[in-house]
Order: C-alpha cells, then sequence, then structure tokens
C-alpha cells in the first residue's frame, strides 16, 4: 500500500467518523419521532386486533413481532383504477418513507451550502468525502429501521408474544395477507431486508437529487416516485417492492425479492456513481 | 402596514419558488388532461353517434377534482401541502437566520412585519395550489362539455348526501367556486403552519416540509381513532372521497391555523433583534 492510498483511507475513517457523529447528533430529535410514530401504528395495530377478535380468547389477540413488522411494511394490493373506488394512498407507509427523507434531506449538504468546508478539506478527496456521505446515508437509513425493530420488540413484549412466527388469523384479518403456506424466515426475510433495501435506494438517489436540484426539490421527487409506485404496479417504481401485498410471497403475480433486490441495488449504484461524477465536477463555490 | 404588507407580498408572489410550484401543479393538471380527460374528446364523438341517449363525460366529472381515480388527481392532493408551502414558507426561517428581520424590526414595528408575513404565506399557498386546479378546469372545459350532474346516471362522484350534494346536482359552478375557496384556506392554512413550526425549528427546509407532515398525520390519526372525516386529503378534493363535515373539518383547520399562528404571534413578543 502507498502512502498516499493509506492517507486516503485513514481520511475517510476519520471524516466518516465526524459523519456519523455530527450527523447523528444533528438527527437525534427526528429518531423521537420514529418511535412515537412506531408505538402509534402498534397501537393503532392492537385496537384493530381487539375490534375484530372480539369476543376471542387473550391468546389469539396477542400478535408476534413478525405481524407488526408484516403490519408496518404491508402497503397496499395493486390498485386498479376504477371511478367506483378511489385511489387511497397507504398513509403509514408514506409517513414512514417520508420521514426517511427528513432525516437524510439535510446534512450531506450543509458541508458545501453553510460555512463549513472543513469536512471538505480534511476529506483530502472528493471521492472520500462522497464515499464517507453515502455510507453515512446507508447508516442512517439502518438506524431507523433498527430504531423501528426495536420499538416494535419492545412493543411486543409489553402487549404481545415475543416470538417471530407469525399469526395466520391476524395476518389474514388484520393484514389481509394470506401467509399460512409461507415459511417464517421467508416472510422475515423480506420485511426486514426488502423495505431497508428500497429505502437505502431512495436514500442515495435522493441524496443525488438534493445535489442536483435542492433538498426542497429532491424530497418533492422523491414523494412523487412513492405516489407513483403506490398507484401503479412497475418495476422501475422501486417503492413497489417495499410494500408485502405486492410480493410474491402473497399475491402469485407479484415481484420476487431477487428482482427487488437486483433493482435497489441498480438504483443505488447509478445513485453513488453519477453523484459522484457530478460531485467531481461541481464547482463548490458557485453551488454555495 | 400596507407598505410592509405590499412588500412581503411582492416577495412572496415574485419568486423562483412560486413560480416553480405553480409549474409544478401546471405539469400535474397538465398530465391528467393528457391521461384522463382528452381520450374522452374521441369517446364522446364517436359512441354519442351511435348511442345519443347516453350521458356524455362532463367536466364535473372528468376534471383533476372530480376523478380520485386517476394518477393525476391521486398525485396531485397527496403532494399539495408542499405545493403550498414551497413558495414562501421558509421566508420567516430563512428572514431570521439570514438577519434579514433585524433590518426590518429598525424600520418597522414588529407586528406589522409578522401580520403581514402571516398573510403573505396564507395567500401564496392558497393561490399556488388553486391556480393548477383551475388550469385544469379551464383544458378540461375546452374538451369535454359542461353537462350539469345528473345523479341517477350513476358517473358522478358525489352522493346527495355528500357536502354541498343537492348544489352539485343543481348548481355546479356555485359548488366549485365553494370548493374552490375551501381549497384556498385549506392551502393557505396548511402553508401558514410553517410559519408556527419556523419558531421552534431553525432549519428552513424542515420547516417548509411542516405542512405536509401534519397533513399525513392528520390522515394518520383519522385512522388510528377511526373518525374518517379528520383525514384532509380525503376530503380536500372536491369528489369527496370521505364527505366533508362541516363541524370537523372547521375544528381541524382551525387548530391548524390558531395553534402554529398563537406561537408565530407569540414569537413576535419574545423576539430579540439583538
Amino acid at each position: 500500500m502507498n502512502i498516499q492510498t493509506a492517507r486516503t483511507d485513514n481520511n475517510l475513517i476519520k471524516i466518516l467518523r465526524y459523519d456519523i457523529i455530527i450527523g447523528f447528533k444533528g438527527n437525534s430529535p427526528k429518531y423521537l419521532l420514529v418511535v412515537i410514530f412506531t408505538l402509534i401504528s402498534c397501537f393503532m395495530m392492537k385496537n384493530e386486533i381487539e375490534t375484530v377478535f372480539q369476543g376471542k380468547s387473550y391468546e389469539t389477540l396477542r400478535a408476534s413481532v413478525t405481524d407488526y413488522l408484516i403490519y408496518f411494511s404491508k402497503g397496499i394490493p395493486v390498485y386498479i383504477p376504477s371511478p367506483d373506488s378511489s385511489f387511497n394512498i397507504p398513509v403509514m407507509w408514506l409517513l414512514f418513507h417520508a420521514t426517511v427523507g427528513l432525516f437524510i434531506m439535510d446534512y450531506p449538504l450543509k458541508d458545501i451550502s453553510e460555512s463549513r468546508f472543513i469536512p471538505l478539506m480534511q476529506a483530502g478527496k472528493r471521492i472520500t468525502w462522497w464515499i464517507s456521505k453515502c455510507i453515512w446515508n446507508i447508516a442512517t437509513v439502518i438506524s431507523i429501521y433498527l430504531l423501528t425493530f426495536i420499538t416494535i420488540f419492545f412493543f411486543v413484549a409489553l402487549f404481545g408474544k415475543v416470538s417471530f412466527s407469525p399469526t395466520a388469523e391476524i395476518c389474514d384479518l388484520i393484514s389481509e395477507m394470506y401467509v399460512d403456506h409461507a415459511e417464517t424466515k421467508v416472510l422475515l426475510a423480506f420485511v426486514l431486508f426488502i423495505p431497508l433495501c428500497t429505502s437505502i435506494a431512495a436514500a442515495l438517489l435522493q441524496m443525488l437529487l438534493s445535489f442536483i436540484l435542492s433538498r426542497v426539490y429532491a424530497f418533492l421527487i422523491v414523494m412523487c416516485v412513492a405516489v407513483a409506485s403506490a398507484y401503479f404496479y412497475a418495476p422501475f417504481l422501486f417503492f413497489n417492492f417495499s410494500m408485502m401485498l405486492r410480493n410474491t410471497v402473497v399475491y402469485p403475480l407479484g415481484f420476487k425479492n431477487s428482482t427487488a433486490i437486483i433493482i435497489d441495488l441498480i438504483v443505488a449504484f447509478l445513485s453513488i456513481i453519477s453523484g459522484y461524477c457530478y460531485f467531481k465536477r461541481l464547482d463548490i463555490l458557485k453551488k454555495r | 402596514m400596507f407598505k410592509i404588507l405590499r412588500f412581503e407580498l411582492g416577495r412572496a408572489f415574485w419568486n423562483r419558488a412560486f413560480l416553480a410550484s405553480l409549474l409544478i401543479g401546471a405539469a400535474i393538471a397538465l398530465l391528467h388532461v393528457v391521461q384522463d380527460v382528452l381520450p374522452m374528446v374521441g369517446y364522446n364523438q364517436n359512441f354519442l353517434n351511435n348511442h345519443p341517449e347516453v350521458l356524455p363525460h362532463s367536466i364535473h366529472n372528468k376534471w383533476i377534482g372530480a376523478t380520485g381515480y386517476t394518477f393525476g388527481s391521486s398525485l396531485f392532493y397527496s403532494i399539495l401541502p408542499i405545493l403550498a408551502a414551497l413558495p414562501y414558507a421558509k421566508s420567516y426561517a430563512a428572514d431570521c437566520k439570514g438577519g434579514y428581520v433585524k433590518n426590518l424590526f429598525i424600520r418597522t414595528e414588529k407586528w406589522k412585519y409578522y401580520v403581514s408575513k402571516y398573510i403573505a404565506v396564507f395567500l401564496t399557498g392558497g393561490t399556488a395550489v388553486t391556480i393548477p386546479l383551475l388550469f385544469n378546469l379551464y383544458l378540461t372545459a375546452l374538451c369535454v362539455p359542461a353537462i350539469v350532474p345528473i345523479a341517477s346516471a350513476g358517473t358522478f362522484p358525489l352522493f346527495p348526501t355528500s357536502f354541498a350534494g343537492h348544489l352539485y346536482y343543481s348548481w355546479p359552478f356555485i359548488y366549485l367556486i365553494i370548493y374552490f375557496s375551501i381549497t384556498f384556506v385549506v392551502s393557505g392554512v396548511l402553508a401558514t403552519v410553517a410559519l408556527g413550526f419556523g419558531t421552534v425549528i431553525k432549519n428552513q427546509y424542515v420547516v417548509m416540509l411542516t405542512p405536509f407532515f401534519c397533513y399525513l398525520v392528520c390522515a394518520y390519526i383519522a385512522t388510528f381513532i377511526s373518525c374518517d372525516s379528520l383525514d384532509i386529503m380525503s376530503w380536500i378534493a372536491p369528489n369527496q372521497s370521505i364527505a366533508l363535515n362541516p363541524p370537523i373539518a372547521i375544528i381541524e383547520v382551525a387548530c391548524l391555523a390558531i395553534i402554529p399562528g398563537f406561537f408565530f404571534f407569540k414569537s413576535s413578543k419574545n423576539e430579540e433583534i439583538y
């Protein structure tokens, strides 16, 4: 390893540590929002269960961790436009993705739009800075999902049953999907992994767009893609993958996990590469 | 007062963000016309030649506000608060951050600035949403006739039990004027939500998105407490996928106006220039 490469690696670790500490610190109040939304959604599901299963034994009412995760990521079934049924956006799903967008909207641009050139100079090379921002972006999305999972787990420990096996009745009547035939690990693989991949792809795309356009327009475009994904059933509208009701596990014509991962990876990869190409040629003083 | 109001209105309506908001709204309105109205022109002509007894498509069931099942309508009403907040909602946070208020406060009284700011944000929010809707209505009117809705046809979105349903089936344009006014007020109020949040959140970009989050949270709470009438997103479109319940709607919009407004005007007393 030559001196130049070693210095770049060292800079990457330094700038990454800085991004993780400062970025997470800046976002800390927003994590409270995630906890609140998650708890409200959990109570919402608990209420629904109590209403639907009224009169049944207490054991039936206790949902597992997987039941809650399925409820969170269910989205809506494929919409067939008809004058008889208005399109209703899945609010919980959109709110979650909007919250993810809010987390990653601001921090990466602060280094170039405000008087904070120091991190950029410390990085030494633009690629180091960009990679650090991409890693921070991915880490932030993972932290949001982790926090959601932990909140659900604690909620389940208090009000549900600490188990990962889905309850067929609850999934059928509350989340409107038949999962009896599916293996628990397949379901868990979906609810834990696919929405996370989609959110990472969306977050990277939003970061790229916020560099090219501006923070709010980038957020607006990502939200438009999310609404279009809920309305249309098409692979290039990648938010489709984050809805379990459109996955092949519960919908025979749905998307396979492999398709979802490949397309999410393509979006993420293209966002990283195009972002770097754009940032390499960016006149930062003009951008400010 | 009028001097500062005129000045604020000038800043509010004469900026790139306002134009961008109008263009985005107009693009969605145009998309709706291309996707869902233009195909009906040929349909009306061909089908009615053979079946004159059939009621042709009317602007009252084809324009963006009447078609809750089209993509254009779904998109427009989903991002409505962002369109309302885009032109000027962040201005207060930006003025405070950039030190602009300091210059203003030594030239005019504080309350005048705050009142002018509130009015300007309210008006830009309402205008940025209403103009694309009017544009869509105009384009739709160029393509399909303005046939008065007939309840028995079963092709019109409103139930006679919906808010002002009788008006829709008797004087549809009066209904539209009323609904445009409702849309204007609600959009304006949603935009002013950002002013209230601007007093506690210093990040102007986050402030700008608070109306959108409030809009989603209202829908979220509506589901949580099983009170659909609280969901602004459902009743703000004239097709009323959930019937507008006037008392609930008034209370909800009043809360959205009063609570952030209270914090905004209260901050005028606490705001220290230096």
